[in-house]
């Protein structure tokens, strides 16, 4: 099938991000379209073998959503200085200058809703990222340094943290640290940066971070390149592109009149058959679930064969 | 372009849908909001709607409102124009059955997070 910004057709939906207006059938039959600006889905695309990095943006290291160009915490003003990639991975340049007025992480990749992970008791996360102290790290104090931290939340303030051991070389170090979710907590958010003592002074500190991820489980796994929670991939593990709907989306068509047979796999390629019913003149939503990879609707309800079928053609997606 | 999220209580689906067609781009955005998607934790019913949008978007739902030439009622636009609450994450607007409330620049689930609502 075909998927187009407008409802008109006159611009592919190609990008994770890009709203998709229509949807023309490659069998030339019924086409679903949604002119509508705020009911459009989203097209995304996650690793066939599932979403595993959690750090929503680690490698977004341009987009100020995830990566601020400047901020400023407790007297201390954070600048990007740069950004590029090493060895294949996007890597982020930060500059610290300023008399820090309170201790702690102050941390390079954002802190907000955007970036924490929601979690129940019993979850054990992992984070991990690459840094390096590149220029300034004669002005740091002893009990500071490049840091990475898990960070606990119940709801929107902030609990305790588990952190790595401290960087202060220019070569890079590959930091590591896990956590056991504690009974209140709610959320977690892996956090990468500068720790700084209280009246620290720095000038123009600057860290490289790269490769930060985060993980469900304490066992290592593959890298993926998050750039958001709708644009996630994995070195040679096939893209599963699949539409994202954020909140009363629809795509619509109407069918003539009579009972359809519904057969969609979600994102996470789990099948599902239902049947709809046409009145003839209400138009039907192609979307049933909030990540969908693949719809298939046809007149009749489907038979045992009919989803075997189907089931058999969603493996080779 | 920017993403925006709006969460309007259930009895007031119609107003937001006047305003949707007087700021929008075409006669299809009134019917922006169609079902019930969330609720909040009091159990009260609201339709979501997120996308993207142009930046000017935010400021012509405040600014004075114009008919559009495919109709609108201006009334109840006008209505819904006076209940709509802008928020960002540091002060988000929360959802409330009095409100429209409109959060920017986070993703659809971010924002219905920080609104006070979940799925139905």
């Amino acid at each position: 099938m075909k998927l187009y910004q407008d409802v008109a057709g006159t611009t592919p939906a190609t990008q994770p991000g890009h709203p998709v207006g229509l949807v023309v059938s490659q069998a030339g039959r019924i086409n679903h379209s949604q002119p509508t600006a705020l009911s459009k889905p989203m097209l995304a695309r996650h690793p066939k073998s599932g979403v595993r990095n959690l750090a929503n943006g680690a490698q977004a290291v341009s987009d100020n959503t995830y990566w601020p160009a400047s901020r400023t915490e407790v007297g201390v003003t954070i600048t990007r200085a740069g950004w590029g990639m090493e060895d294949g991975v996007p890597y982020v340049d930060l500059d610290y200058t300023g008399t820090a007025t309170a201790a702690g992480m102050r941390p390079a990749y954002v802190n907000s809703v955007a970036t924490r992970t929601p979690v129940v008791e019993g979850d054990v996360l992992r984070s991990m990222a690459t840094v390096a102290v590149i220029a300034g790290a004669d002005q740091l104090a002893l009990d500071d340094g490049a840091r990475l931290d898990i960070a606990g939340y119940v709801g929107t303030s902030q609990q305790q943290s588990s952190i790595s051991a401290l960087v202060r070389t220019s070569s890079p170090v590959g930091l590591q640290v896990s956590r056991n979710t504690l009974p209140s907590e709610t959320a977690v958010a892996a956090q990468v940066g500068l720790r700084l003592s209280p009246g620290s002074t720095v000038a123009g500190v600057r860290i490289r971070i790269k490769g930060l991820q985060l993980f469900r489980g304490l066992n290592a796994q593959p890298f993926q390149f998050n750039y958001g929670p709708n644009d996630i991939t994995e070195e040679g593990v096939p893209d599963l592109w699949h539409l994202y709907n954020d909140g009363g989306d629809s795509l619509n068509a109407v069918y003539p009149a009579g009972t359809y047979g519904v057969g969609y796999l979600s994102a996470d390629l789990v099948p599902t058959f239902t049947t709809v019913i046409s009145d003839g003149v209400t138009s039907i939503s192609s979307l049933f679930t909030e990540r969908q990879a693949d719809v298939v609707i046809r007149p009749g309800e489907f038979t045992q064969a009919d989803k075997d079928k189907i089931i058999e053609s969603w493996g080779r997606i | 372009m920017i993403r925006v999220t709006i969460a309007v209580p259930e009895d007031f689906i119609e107003e937001a849908n006047e305003l949707a067609s007087c700021i929008g781009w075409d006669e299809a955005d009134k019917y922006t909001f169609t079902r019930v998607t969330h609720r909040d934790g009091e159990g009260n019913l609201y339709a979501v709607a997120s996308g993207l949008v142009e930046e000017e978007f935010l400021s012509d739902a405040l600014s004075p409102l114009e008919e559009p030439s495919w109709g609108a009622d201006l009334d109840k636009a006008e209505m819904a124009q006076a209940m709509v609450q802008l928020g960002n994450e540091e002060f988000p607007a929360a959802a409330g059955v009095d409100k429209i409330a409109a959060l920017a620049l986070l993703e659809a689930d971010q924002a219905t997070s920080l609104m006070g609502l979940t799925n139905i």
